[in-house]
């Protein structure tokens, strides 16, 4: 067979081919599958949002009060649901406070801070203990949030990281000072 | 303007709608989409597969599930037809079972040429017959250069771009297939 023959056989095969099966249904399927993704995706947004903004109100409210030492109601008489409330506002409270100080951290970059002294490998043994105590309670907190024996117990860790935090950042401004 | 210009017109503005519609999330006139391109979308999946059908059949529901993906990306600046089209051919180039296939043949190909079975059903007669088979049974890059150029109609410089290879290899690629073809279509001469 010649060369422009080959070519010519080549180029009249036909292009289209009717498959085997319906093959519509296996796509459609996986479009409904994106579709419900999607729906989620969206629906998320819609209760998270407020959710999350109530929460950090909530935890405002619960801060301010309890920062200004004001008694909503004579202890006794306050049920348990709203102390457990109160407590649990005053944890995401300390959680928010504790965020923005670490994200004021990081750009200090603690690791390599010039604390002629102060023994930096100390400093960051001391982090990393509370980091992997952090680390523990957040998983157990994940399945049990409500838990107020393990809230207390991060509200206690956010508060030494928090120490911690402030102490670095006052260390650093000193050693800014001194060079 | 003839009928048959008028007929293709038609169809195009229809297409355009059902476009249209499958941008808006419609589904219905996507599945009109699918109908309308499946069998084409299908033969060129089947021949870049080496006529692996269950293969074939698993890149074009890939296809046209990444088409519905990406159908806000289509603008309206080719036809959907030639869009679908490339969307395939890249979907069957990056298909990891495809290139693992392409590397164990690659490996096992040797002087002999395999003939492999076209499909699960004997369609074609004669001379068509052999081709395909000798082009299902050829090295995966050859293969692929000859169905894209020869039977799709790509040109060379498309053909580097899409596959990630030089122009000069995908020539290099076209006259080794084609010769390998003739080899075959020799052989079963003398059968």
């Amino acid at each position: 067979m010649k060369e422009s023959e080959l070519q010519n056989a080549i180029g009249s095969l036909p292009r289209s081919m009717k498959p085997p099966r319906d093959l519509w249904p296996g796509i459609d399927e996986r479009l409904e599958a994106v579709a419900r993704e999607t729906v989620e995706q969206y629906k998320a947004p819609f209760w998270r949002k407020p959710a999350m903004a109530a929460a950090v109100l909530m935890a405002l409210a619960t801060g301010i009060f309890i920062g200004r030492g004001m008694d909503l109601a004579p202890a006794g008489q306050m049920s348990e649901t709203v102390k457990e409330y109160a407590f649990l506002g005053t944890v995401k409270a300390t959680e928010l406070e504790y965020q923005a100080a670490f994200s004021e951290l990081v750009p200090l970059d603690y690791s390599g801070l010039r604390l002629e002294g102060e023994e930096p490998d100390a400093l960051r043994g001391s982090w990393e203990a509370l980091l992997q105590a952090e680390t523990a309670l957040l998983a157990a907190l994940q399945q049990y949030p409500s838990d107020i024996y393990l809230n207390g117990k991060l509200l206690d860790l956010r508060s030494q990281q928090l120490q911690f935090v402030k102490q670095l950042a006052l260390l650093e401004q000193n050693n800014w000072r001194r060079t | 303007m003839t009928s048959w210009q008028h007929d293709k017109t038609d169809l195009l503005a229809t297409e355009k709608r059902w476009v249209d519609k499958a941008q808006a999330g419609d589904r219905l006139a996507f599945e009109k989409l699918y109908r309308g391109h499946c069998d084409r979308i299908f033969g060129l999946c089947w021949r870049m597969c080496g006529g692996d059908n269950a293969l074939a059949e698993d890149m074009v529901q890939e296809a046209f599930v990444r088409a519905w993906n990406k159908l806000h990306l289509f603008k309206g600046e080719s036809k959907f037809g030639t869009w679908l089209h490339r969307l395939a051919v890249n979907v069957v180039l990056s298909d990891r079972r495809i290139r693992v296939k392409r590397v164990q043949r690659e490996q096992e190909f040797s002087e002999d040429i395999e003939r492999v079975q076209v499909g699960d059903r004997d369609v074609f007669a004669g001379l068509r017959k052999d081709l395909e088979a000798a082009i299902s049974g050829l090295p995966e890059r050859a293969r692929t250069v000859l169905v894209l150029y020869d039977i799709e109609g790509y040109k060379h410089d498309e053909i580097a771009k899409m596959t990630g290879m030089a122009v000069g290899s995908s020539k290099a690629q076209l006259h080794r297939a084609r010769k390998l073809v003739r080899e075959v279509l020799k052989d079963s001469e003398n059968i």
